[in-house]
């Protein structure tokens, strides 16, 4: 998972397109059937528009929603 | 799920009921676990399985008479297995464990006369319940009195067995030592005698009132048996000698709960169907050499049920049985905190009662499943992923885009009104069409279109609430048609509207065509199909005919599949198995069509659907009447989820326009959008479901709000929350004004400062 996380490095490539800065990368608080978690995700500094990348939605993600549905 | 519904289900499943060899042993010695150890070659684990039921191993795994032989299924095709010799095999293969007794002594004291097997048993027995026993016969005299049994018996197997019993607390005193019981039982708590030994047979007090269930005796605290010619009763007379001892002891009743004590007869069902017969390997004076024990043991038919488990990838998938699902099912219910490990397997069942109908007792998943989900929607502790896409999917169906209700153009009345079905509408919008201009031609009275979803998906889903809501709206605007006759293309949709909607009259549209007229232009198949039934189709045997019937007069010779009609397999998509479960309904949809390589004719839209997606030949019934012109159906792949949904919002508004004149609504903005999408995103969109119609809505979305995150090669990524998941789209912009997607995902989890969700 850390490593996942600090592949996220090269979001910093990609910009918002509303404010035209480069995306950052800052703990986000993320939530599903009650619980929360917090990670670091690529986020506009200006607005505030998060992006959750691929590899996290299907993998990670995916695999702790599935166990938060089972609970 | 009550306890009480737990019991009754599990009492229909005999998958766990002894095999017969075991239930007929007076010992219940596990024949159909020792032939399997044997015949892989585990002589160690065979030896277990022996030493764990048999009293004295080594001297009655060599005697033994195998009274089991007469119950073997093995009988009927060639012979009963001879476990006798099996077991003589074992015994002479390697040393017994010989486990030390780790049982404290509780004070408790019996007597037991005489040195025959019931004897050494029942002492055997006795120190294995914490007993001081105290055998009235020598070693000699047992010696001696064994070697006589069967010359099979030398000195070293027998002093193997009473070194063991002595060195475990039995104390052997010589036979003069002891007394008349009448006696002895004032001397001890409890008195067995062993009757195969005629010295401690003969006393008196012994055969009267001699109860053959407790053994018990007229006189009080003597328990007497083992006169039979079976060592192996003999040995089990000894065992039941010493429960009766033990319950005497403890004052609770000698006579309940005995009944599977001694043989009984067993519940199992073993399908001998097919089994070829295969006579005994002959036992020579030496007894069986490792080869011919081996041989033999294979020979076995290691009675089982499972016959609902060989037809159903799901019940083979979860690696079990239905009584064992029912254990899982039932404590998954239970669960207060902690991880409900059934959900999956509750929500993979395809319903279609396959089970039940193989079961010799009825038992059905289906039955099961659905409790299981209706009770989980109780609890709220239904996932939310599990049925979503095809509960929104019939919301689609029946909003104003995707349905529709006319009688015939320029008619008022309405005798009939054609049903085909929301997946039909989905996946052959032209044979609809086609179908209806037919049904146009040739009935009276007027022929009314309903383009509508029956609510099957919510009553899958165990979606009570949903689907009564559907059903109360189906029903009052069928009312508003005059109640006309419906005609439904989709047996799916016969089977909701005669168990749920009764009053509504309901002909399948092969009835109708079978009865009625053949199309002209029909595909002319001359060849060989094998026919599927749906599974919604196994109670209406009137239905499968006329589908057959179809089929033949368009030239096709209908293969039967092993398992037809009443007991036809589902091909994954019943029971919303595929939605919850799309790896098990693909492998539930393969299995079906490795069954024949004949190419598969199919007569539902789901059952076409899923077979095409695995690469299988297959064409749809309507397909045949009302073909595509220069089209092979059997070549055409599998329609995706958003052409399906396309297509049936695209029939509304081209039969409007054709038929009814009227205008269609106006197009929602998004819509206009045109959308290039490459092979492998298209594959990408269809595996994860995400409907192009969902890309095209947060395109719209991101162009319009700017809410776009630039990737360095210029394409983009923007997100859309329609409702409870977050969709992802990866685009670029083409010159031409269209989108190429080259991307796309989702997820369930809420995440601040994504679309629709602010920071």
């Amino acid at each position: 998972m850390k490593e996942l996380l600090r592949s996220f490095e090269k979001y910093r490539d990609w910009f918002c397109v509303s404010c035209g800065c480069p995306m950052d990368l800052k703990k986000t608080d993320i939530t599903y059937l009650g619980s929360q978690f917090s990670l670091e995700l690529p986020v506009c500094p200006e607005c505030g528009m998060v992006f959750v990348p691929e590899e996290l939605a299907t993998g990670k993600m995916l695999e702790v929603e599935k166990i938060l549905e089972d609970k | 799920m009550e306890k009480k519904t737990l019991l009754e289900f599990e009492k229909k499943c005999v998958q766990e009921e002894p095999p017969r060899c075991q239930a007929a042993c007076p010992l219940h010695l596990d024949g159909r676990g020792l032939c399997a150890a044997v015949g892989k070659g585990d002589l160690a684990e065979a030896r277990r399985l022996i030493e764990k039921t048999l009293p004295l191993p080594g001297i009655l795994a060599r005697i033994c008479d195998a009274p089991c032989r007469n119950s073997c299924l093995r009988m009927e095709a060639g012979g009963a297995i001879e476990l006798g010799a099996l077991e003589r095999f074992c015994a002479g293969s390697g040393p017994f464990r010989r486990l030390p007794l780790l049982v404290p002594r509780n004070g408790r004291t019996a007597a037991v006369l005489g040195g025959g097997i019931a004897s050494l048993t029942a002492a055997l027995d006795g120190i294995k319940k914490g007993y001081s026993i105290t055998l009235f016969r020598s070693r000699s005299e047992i010696r001696q009195f064994l070697l006589d049994l069967s010359p099979l018996l030398t000195n070293t197997i027998i002093d193997e067995e009473l070194d063991w019993l002595e060195k475990n607390g039995t104390v052997l005193r010589p036979f003069e030592d002891g007394a008349p019981p009448a006696e002895l039982s004032g001397m001890f708590h409890s008195v067995f005698v062993g009757m195969d030994d005629p010295a401690a047979g003969g006393y008196p007090g012994l055969q009267e009132r001699h109860d053959p269930i407790t053994l018990e005796t007229s006189l009080p605290g003597v328990f007497a048996g083992g006169d039979s010619g079976s060592f192996i009763e003999r040995a089990a007379a000894g065992r039941r000698g010493m429960k009766s001892i033990e319950r005497f002891l403890q004052g609770a009743s000698l006579t309940t709960s005995r009944e599977k004590e001694g043989p009984f007869h067993t519940r199992l069902f073993t399908n001998v169907e097919g089994v070829a017969p295969k006579p005994p390997v002959p036992v020579s004076t030496g007894g069986y050499s490792p080869e011919e024990a081996a041989a033999e043991a294979g020979r076995c038919l290691l009675c089982e049920c499972m016959e609902c488990v060989k037809h159903c990838e799901f019940l083979q998938h979860y690696k079990g049985y239905p009584k064992k699902y029912a254990r899982e099912i039932y404590n998954n219910l239970s669960i207060v905190q902690g991880t409900r490990l059934a959900n999956r397997m509750i929500n993979s069942c395809a319903l279609c009662g396959q089970c039940e109908r193989i079961c010799p007792n009825g038992f059905s998943m289906r039955d099961l499943c659905l409790g299981a989900r209706k009770e989980m929607l109780l609890q709220q502790k239904m996932p939310p992923s599990a049925h979503e896409f095809a509960l929104e999917d019939m919301v689609f169906s029946n909003s104003p885009s995707a349905s529709l209700l006319r009688p015939e153009p320029g008619r008022r009345e309405t005798a009939w009104l054609f049903y085909p079905g929301c997946r039909l509408s989905g996946t052959s919008p032209s044979q609809v069409r086609d179908a209806y201009g037919f049904l146009r031609n040739f009935l009276e009275g007027g022929v009314g279109l309903w383009l509508r979803c029956c609510g099957a998906p919510a009553r899958w889903a165990g979606r009570e609430d949903l689907f009564r809501k559907e059903a109360e709206e189906t029903l009052r605007i069928w009312k508003s048609m005059g109640s006309p006759v419906i005609i439904a293309a989709c047996t799916g949709c016969v089977d909701v509207f005669r168990r749920e909607l009764p009053e509504i009259r309901v002909v399948s549209l092969w009835e109708v065509l079978e009865k009625e007229a053949m199309p002209e232009e029909f595909l002319k198949m001359n060849g060989t199909l094998a026919v599927h039934d749906p599974c919604t189709a196994v109670d209406y045997p009137e239905i499968r005919r006329a589908a057959r019937s179809m089929a033949s007069r368009a030239g096709i010779d209908c293969e039967e599949l092993p398992m037809t009609a009443e007991l036809t397999s589902c091909c994954g998509y019943g029971g919303l198995q595929e939605c919850a479960n799309p790896e098990l309904g693909s492998a539930t949809a393969s299995s079906r069509c490795g069954e024949s390589s004949s190419d598969y004719l199919v007569y539902c839209a789901m059952c076409r659907t899923l077979f095409a997606r695995t690469g299988k030949r297959t064409v749809h019934l309507l397909e045949v009447l009302f073909p595509a012109p220069g089209k092979d159906p059997l070549s055409m792949p599998a329609v995706s989820w958003s052409d399906q949904r396309e297509n049936r919002a695209g029939l509304v508004r081209e039969l409007l326009g054709t038929l009814w004149k009227e205008e269609s609504p106006m197009p929602e903005e998004h819509e206009a959008i045109k959308l290039v999408l490459p092979e492998d995103a298209g594959k990408i969109l269809e595996t994860r479901r995400i409907l192009t119609d969902t890309v095209k809505r947060a395109i719209r979305n991101g162009e319009n709000s700017g809410r776009k995150i630039a990737r360095p090669d210029g394409a983009f990524a923007t997100c859309l929350k329609p409702a409870s998941v977050t969709y992802w789209i990866v685009y670029r912009p083409l010159e031409d004004g269209a989108f190429e997607v080259l991307n796309a995902w989702s997820h369930r989890m809420t995440v601040p400062g994504t679309e629709g969700s602010l920071p």
